[in-house]
């Protein structure tokens, strides 16, 4: 009897302790909240939703560094607390690559309250992986709570949309009029050119030797137009910051990769790959155009003109060397607020004015831009609640707070609307802008919050900070505007999007394509155009061998019903 | 007849009880030694015997919502799609080759420190050369490929500056030449592990009796004779034993160094299997498809220490041998 007992109290305790160790494990973010105000407020009166803590996690690249040091304790987290009851958490491991961290959460099943991934068009490697976590029931159907929301059912209008958003994101046709995402920063209705910023990615020049050698940046349109000005350039001698002699044309500003608009003349299925050449739509390794730019870039190798390490220098020695003006050439930079603080000390000027390879003076953009999306897991309790937050945070009042803080404190309204920064976030932005953060939350809000976005009718300006800083923002709108460039838009779902159509085929062709800069790089740096066409025939015989024509055969069929169908050409850089 | 049947039988038992509380007896009286083995073996039941739950991914295809055993069977599907990628064949012949490398070419070079160290009789520059050569080890791949990058250049870096002094070309990419690719991973990875690898030879060396030393000198055998004949053969059985245990991980040598060295101007050598579960698998959230080609792995790894084992059993006279 006393070994039954004995054995009878060890078991008890053996799963006392089992209960405790698994009650410890279980998460406690999705648990519903109170309902009530402190004030007394209920659910839905005067913007109060609930009394919740809300944890997020960032999938998109190294960018946690963003976010506030204390994002529960800071004045506008304060601010926004009192007003819906809620905090807002975001973690990032800020790891280098977002969409591995997503797979990897997806998979174990270790998901927050809401999650937020890259993802600016369809066509991006994160999309299958997003497909497949909503396709296998991982999300909440969004659409019922969209209807209750004052910004957020602006997408429910099919006019609001980009058409990639709203046939190839949101409302897809195999969704079942569900909606498992919200893809963000859409533009407002009725936004117009002006309320429109153009980021001038492709190729820049340094400012002073442009001038040096009295060129035009924007006079420059054909391959032997930068071969011969990367030879001047050579000759010229130039010297950067430090004294020492420049290389012409450099990696891209944040590291190596092969960009096309080195060798824009030449770049056939931008962005996607594949195009339509005589009527039959083709990759671009099939056409003549991938041999075209291997020898453009082999004669500037040759000739001395293009850093060595241009496709795989790492991004902080490139960043460095941009810094120091090392390059009188960048084959892709853009005006984004970082480049700005480099330019202010280097400037350089746009020069992405080539020919495309259809032999087009234009720029491509997407039509109207959309860039992360978020997502709400189905094991997120009371949903309802959190799509209420974001659509407070992309109301005009919730982006005030987040864009410019406290009013008063942080920012003052003129007499013509316009919202300006007191002398205190001034200082912060001169002396300390890495901490603007934690006084402005303005990633942190946007995660949520930039979506409907119309700076230009909610606060006066286009870019946060242009009348606050109208000297800085000078040089902003002089290059952004450089040279009246031509602008033409794409919208729609790109030919890479179709691939996830068709998983036998994605399968085996994925990973050929995927190699594709790979084979050119090596193709740059074979001993001659005899060796760099073999390593292309061997190329196309791997596409063929992986049912590259099935592919394109497929594309070809929707492009026969209805041209506008797929897109092949777009603003990516390669 | 039954009699005599139920007697044995009762004897067996009886033996196989008398075993049980011997082995019980042992352990009981062993039992401080076999608490410190504990913490290695949960260490393998969970990391190495619990995933071995999850090679049946290679049979399923994985879903988000159904975990490792969720999804429906897809027989040999990742199999058959493997072995029809176009660079199937290429990525096994380049594992095949780094993997000799790192096991068979690299597997003299901490013997000969070892034995090299041993050699040496001043006490602080002894540990000095160890210490020097075995700090790489700490070293992140990470690090030691930015700085393999760095000085292996072209033009500006140390090595091709070195090279245009004394009248060469200078301006070689080495990095993105793939015929260059085995030397550097080779010589990277032979300076990271060396000292490292060399410790577990020295302790071994460490054990020998030194009388036999005393004898042979007495005898008149020379440095080079005592190595040969004293020091090579007393390390036998280490030297066996590592030997079978490394030749196991012939196909999953690790992705890092492969991974960070390489450039797409050398990938047709660098990329390896491990590399291609770590994209394809891991990065594009294919498991089972990278399950399939990790069991391949795994299963040629096994082959081989039986094969290796067998052969050094029948060669050592069941001396040197894991079983």
């Amino acid at each position: 009897m006393k070994k039954i007992t004995h054995r009878l109290s060890f078991t008890l305790a053996l799963m006392l302790i089992m209960v405790t160790i698994l009650s410890a494990c279980s998460s406690d973010t999705n648990d519903a909240a109170s309902t009530v105000a402190a004030d007394g407020r209920k659910s839905g009166e005067n913007g109060f939703i609930a009394n919740r803590d809300v944890t997020g996690r960032i999938f998109l690249e190294g960018d946690g560094a963003q976010l506030p040091d204390d994002q529960v304790n800071n004045p506008v987290a304060q601010k926004i607390k009192e007003k819906t009851g809620m905090t807002m958490n975001w973690q990032s491991s800020g790891a280098a690559d977002g969409l591995q961290e997503l797979t990897v959460a997806l998979a174990t099943g270790d998901l927050p309250d809401v999650i937020e991934a890259y993802l600016d068009h369809g066509g991006r490697p994160e999309m299958p992986v997003l497909l497949k976590a909503a396709r296998e029931g991982m999300f909440t159907d969004l659409r019922p709570y969209l209807e209750n929301t004052k910004v957020l059912k602006n997408y429910l209008d099919p006019d609001f949309l980009p058409r990639d958003t709203r046939e190839n994101i949101m409302f897809r046709p195999d969704f079942d009029g569900k909606v498992y995402f919200i893809h963000m920063n859409i533009p407002a209705k009725n936004t117009t050119d002006a309320d429109r910023i153009h980021y001038r990615g492709g190729m820049w020049i340094r400012a002073d030797i442009a001038k040096a050698l009295n060129v035009d940046p924007t006079s420059i349109k054909t391959q032997d137009d930068l071969f011969n000005l990367a030879m001047k350039i050579k000759a010229g001698n130039f010297k950067d910051n430090n004294g020492k002699p420049i290389t012409v044309i450099g990696p891209r500003k944040w590291g190596g990769q092969v960009v096309s608009s080195l060798f824009k003349n030449y770049d056939f299925g931008n962005g996607t790959q594949f195009d339509v050449q005589d009527g039959k739509v083709k990759h671009v390794a099939e056409t003549d155009y991938a041999l075209k730019s291997i020898d453009f870039v082999q004669k500037l190798l040759k000739a001395g003109l293009l850093d060595k390490e241009a496709f795989n220098m790492d991004g902080v020695r490139a960043e460095e060397a941009y810094n120091n003006g090392s390059y009188a050439i960048s084959p892709y930079m853009n005006i984004a607020p970082d480049s700005l603080t480099m330019f202010e000390k280097t400037k350089y000027l746009p020069m992405d004015q080539m020919y495309n390879y259809k032999g087009e003076d234009a720029i491509y953009e997407k039509a109207k831009s959309g860039s992360q999306v978020w997502a709400i897991p189905a094991t997120t309790k009371n949903p309802e609640q959190i799509v209420q937050f974001a659509d407070y945070l992309a109301s005009k009042e919730g982006k005030a707070l987040w864009n410019y803080g406290i009013e008063g404190e942080d920012y003052k309204i003129n007499d013509k609307g316009q919202y300006i920064f007191t002398d205190k976030v001034l200082s912060i932005l001169n002396n300390s802008p890495q901490d603007e953060r934690n006084t402005i939350p303005y990633f942190w809000g946007s995660l949520l919050g930039k979506t409907d976005v119309n700076n230009n009718k909610d606060f006066g300006e286009l870019i946060r900070g242009a009348n606050s800083q109208p000297d800085r923002y000078k040089l902003y709108f002089e290059l952004m505007n450089y040279g009246n460039p031509k602008y033409k838009y794409w919208d729609g779902y790109t030919a890479a999007s179709y691939l996830s159509e068709v998983p036998d085929i994605e399968a085996s062709l994925k990973p050929v394509l995927d190699s594709y800069k790979d084979v050119l790089v090596q193709a740059f740096f074979a001993k001659d155009m005899t060796e760099a066409t073999k390593i292309l025939d061997d190329y196309r015989a791997q596409l063929k061998a992986a049912g590259v024509e099935q592919y394109e055969q497929y594309l070809q069929q929707k492009y026969d019903k209805d041209p506008s169908s797929v897109v092949f050409y777009i603003d990516a850089f390669f | 007849m039954q009699a005599e049947l139920d007697s044995m039988s009762k004897k067996r038992s009886k033996a196989k009880k008398a075993a049980s509380a011997g082995l019980w007896k042992t352990i009981v009286a062993n039992r401080y030694l076999y608490l410190m083995l504990l913490p290695c073996l949960i260490f393998f039941a969970i990391f190495s015997y619990l995933p071995m739950a999850g090679l049946v991914m290679a049979f399923k295809e994985f879903r988000f919502n159904g975990g490792m055993f969720g999804g429906p069977w897809v027989g040999m599907r990742y199999f058959k799609l493997f072995f029809s990628y176009p660079d199937a064949a290429q990525l096994i012949a380049n594992t095949f080759i780094v993997g000799f490398l790192k096991i068979i070419v690299y597997f003299p070079f901490p013997i000969l420190l070892a034995l090299m160290l041993n050699e040496l009789r001043t006490k602080w520059f002894k540990s000095m050369t160890q210490t020097i050569s075995y700090l790489p080890y700490f070293l992140s791949w990470v690090v030691v490929a930015a700085f393999t990058t760095k000085v292996l250049a072209p033009d500006d870096g140390i090595f091709n500056q070195f090279v245009a002094a004394l009248g060469g070309d200078g301006s070689t990419f080495y990095m993105m030449d793939g015929h260059y690719f085995y030397l550097i991973m080779f010589l990277t990875y032979v300076w990271k592990n060396i000292g490292w690898g060399s410790i577990i030879y020295l302790a071994s060396m460490a054990s020998i009796d030194p009388t036999l030393y005393e004898a042979a000198e007495m005898d008149g055998a020379s440095k080079w004779r005592k190595i040969w004949h004293i020091t090579l053969p007393s390390i036998r059985p280490t030297i066996a034993i590592l030997f079978i245990l490394d030749i196991g991980s012939l196909l999953t040598t690790g992705y890092e160094q492969n991974w960070l060295l390489r450039t797409a101007g050398n990938s047709d050598f660098s990329d390896i299997l491990d590399t291609y579960v770590l994209r394809v698998g891991m990065m594009q959230g294919q498991y089972g498809y990278g399950a399939a080609v990790g069991l391949l792995q795994g299963l040629v790894g096994l082959i081989l220490v039986i094969v290796t084992n067998y052969l050094v059993k029948r060669f050592s006279k069941n001396e040197s041998s894991l079983w």
